[in-house]
């Protein structure tokens, strides 16, 4: 087993509303009490609706934020709190590509100095020509043609300026990308070659990547290890197959139940989702409210993650009261 | 055309008019839809299956698109000759809408129940404010909506997106209208909420007995849906079929393409997923030929310089490829091991799927 690169543990990110009437009700636990680890060239993923925590996790992991509790350590390192060299040295080992590449790509740049920029902002001493010569190189790499150098994002469309933000982040060479989302914006006959090229880079650069997806399919097309949050808690973690092949917590069988498919099936369960989102909480399991196996406890104690699964291996874990005391049955309770 | 057509597209052709230079935003598109059927309308951004709506509302974005040709036949009147006035009497009443974005369709300093008051009026001029807000109070449980009497009286910011989506498919409904058109309605939407709309959706449509027309660029959301798909690129209808003949054996290279550029959730794992290469065309200029040749791996000679007629089954299928021509001349230069090495071996994946 690969050493582990990122190690994330207890992380939380509390964010504290200034007008909210009610008094007591205006912290937001966006991420609370996160742990996991990616290992040297492996694949990550982390899935969540909207408001699950995962891209706020994200920007804490590219330090574009701060978390407020828990600790990150990079290759050993811790990062949380790393400041100046140390923070720009975390920055050369791990880049991002967001979603909208049309707004991570300045509109007055030039393609050439877009990809450029990650290098020059790290003050190398590589000499022009030779930057030069590697933003071709990329440009070739990521299957455009070195024409393109002088045009703007806007000359672009959405496919290319996807891997124009993907040979950027490979200027400065980094061990490991965070992919918020990559391929979500792009049509669906364009997404296969990203997601290609994704996976062929990092064959070819032994790259780690940490993928945030709400796509299932995706996500089991990329990584190896899935971890689905909700409402800013892990509730399941472990081998992608075998969450994605038998989920275990609740939340995850919903999910999985709940993604379209090249399929028709008859009489889905999707009982478990006879209601909406609640909001955050402080006392019992965040997935409650909507859980038809939910039982008093889980509205009091919040569930720990214990190791799940017919294999029992340590890294498949699920956050569920119901899951500890008795297998859940396939068909929620009436 | 046989009884049970509700709504027959022919030859459509919506263009936009800008200063630099036309958009052939739809450009000869013809489809059908039967009475009580879903319909699904699948295809990538700028590929016209939004102008296609707007156009069947009559709500194309005057003055710059332009209905420059072609028959939208509404049980057998062509919208396209109707004034404004009598399209009136159309909207809402015969054809019901549901659009993307939920809170930009809604009035955001009206509360939700005089919304919905306001489309039910429209119904029964005479009613009573209370009758009405009673009816109101109904749609909203009809929709799945809790609590609907306190509801009543929220603003549309104070609902979820899948809430707000809800009330936009209870007022569409309110009218009974014979034919739904819903535009990607659960784009906006997380997976689970998605889900539970399009349930909700399929509950509506049998219900009322009406025909839904669901547009979407993902395959997966028409195949759960929908009897019957079409398939739309750049402007024209290349395929429609029943969704189980779609999702076995497509007949377009497009739509076979589309299928096995997807990662699947279940069934074996492919390790590379099927490259369309090249990217959606634009749809400016004139083109001969296939608007799709360019992209396709089976293209000919044929296929570059002249657009493949439609082919009709017997089952009401059409395909618009010259591969399906019977006794047409082979498309010169077309390999005929169709498909690729690399899509035979994600047929068997997707028949894993199937089971």
């Amino acid at each position: 087993m690969n050493p582990p690169l990122l190690e994330v543990r207890g992380v939380g990110k509390t964010f504290v509303l200034r007008h909210q009437r009610r008094r007591g009700h205006n912290i937001v636990r966006a991420v609370d009490n996160v742990s996991f680890v990616v290992r040297k060239g492996e694949s990550v993923g982390i899935a969540g609706e909207s408001g699950s925590g995962k891209s706020t996790l994200a920007r804490i992991i590219l330090r574009l934020d701060r978390p407020t509790d828990g600790e990150i350590r990079f290759a050993g390192e811790d990062i949380a709190t790393a400041e100046g060299h140390e923070l720009m040295a975390y920055r050369r080992q791990v880049q991002a590509v967001f979603q909208n590449s049309s707004s991570a790509l300045s509109p007055r740049m030039r393609i050439r100095d877009i990809i450029a920029e990650p290098l020059i902002v790290q003050q190398s001493d590589t000499s022009p020509a030779e930057i030069d010569r590697r933003v071709d190189d990329l440009l070739g790499r990521v299957g455009l043609s070195p024409q393109i150098r002088l045009s703007f994002p806007h000359e672009l469309s959405g496919g290319q300026k996807q891997r124009v933000a993907i040979a950027r982040s490979l200027m400065v060479r980094p061990s490991m990308l965070v992919l918020d989302e990559p391929v979500s914006a792009l049509d669906v006959s364009v997404r296969s070659q990203v997601l290609n090229l994704l996976l062929d880079l990092q064959e070819e650069r032994g790259l780690t990547y940490l993928m945030i997806a709400h796509d299932l399919a995706i996500l089991r097309h990329v990584t190896t290890y899935l971890v689905i949050m909700y409402l800013g808690r892990i509730v399941e973690q472990g081998p992608t197959e075998e969450i994605l092949g038998a989920p275990q917590h609740p939340y995850t069988r919903a999910l999985v139940a709940a993604s379209p498919r090249l399929e028709r099936i008859e009489n889905r369960v999707l009982a478990a989702l006879d209601s909406e989102v609640t909001s955050t909480t402080d006392d019992g399991c965040a997935y409650a409210p909507r859980c038809p196996w939910a039982e008093a406890r889980c509205h009091e104690e919040v569930p720990r993650l214990m190791v799940v699964g017919e294999h029992a291996t340590a890294a498949h874990m699920a956050a569920c009261h119901a899951l500890q005391a008795v297998s859940l049955s396939e068909t929620p309770p009436a | 055309m046989s009884n049970d057509t509700l709504l027959e597209i022919k030859d459509l052709r919506t263009y936009v008019h800008m200063r630099a230079g036309t958009v052939r935003a739809v450009d000869g598109a013809s489809f059908i839809i039967r009475r009580g059927e879903a319909l699904g309308l699948v295809g990538e951004s700028g590929s016209g299956k939004s102008m296609t709506c707007m156009a069947i509302m009559r709500v194309e974005p005057r003055p710059a698109a332009v209905i420059e040709g072609g028959q939208i036949l509404l049980e057998g009147e062509n919208l396209i000759d109707k004034s404004l006035e009598e399209m009136q009497q159309v909207r809402g009443r015969r054809i019901g809408m549901i659009l993307q974005d939920p809170l930009n369709s809604l009035n955001p300093v009206l509360t939700i129940g005089n919304q919905l008051i306001e489309a039910l009026r429209l119904l029964e001029p005479g009613a009573s404010k209370a009758d009405l807000r009673r009816k109101a109070r109904a749609a909203l449980e009809r929709v799945g909506i809790t609590n609907a009497a306190s509801r009543l009286d929220s603003y549309p910011f104070e609902f979820s997106g899948g809430m707000c989506q809800r009330v936009t498919a209870a007022m569409a409904v309110a009218r009974h209208p014979t034919l739904l058109i819903a535009d990607e309605p659960t784009t906006a939407l997380d997976v689970t909420t998605q889900a539970r709309f399009l349930g909700l959706l399929d509950q509506l449509r049998r219900e009322e007995g009406m025909s839904l027309l669901l547009v979407s660029h993902d395959l997966g959301i028409v195949a759960e849906t929908c009897d019957r798909v079409a398939v739309m690129y750049a402007g024209r209808v290349v395929e429609t079929g029943v969704t189980t003949q779609i999702l076995s054996a497509p007949r377009h290279p497009y739509t076979r393409a589309l299928m096995f550029a997807v990662p699947h959730l279940h069934g074996p794992r492919t390790k590379r997923l099927y490259q369309i290469r090249g990217e959606p065309p634009s749809v400016r200029a004139p083109t001969v030929g296939c608007r799709f040749a360019p992209r396709c791996d089976q293209a000919g000679d044929l296929c570059r310089v002249q657009y493949p007629p439609t082919v009709h089954y017997a089952n009401g299928d059409t395909v618009a490829c010259w591969l399906h021509v019977p006794d047409a001349a082979a498309p010169a230069g077309a390999s005929h091991t169709l498909p690729l090495q690399r899509v035979d071996s994600v047929v068997t994946d997707a028949e894993g799927c199937g089971k």
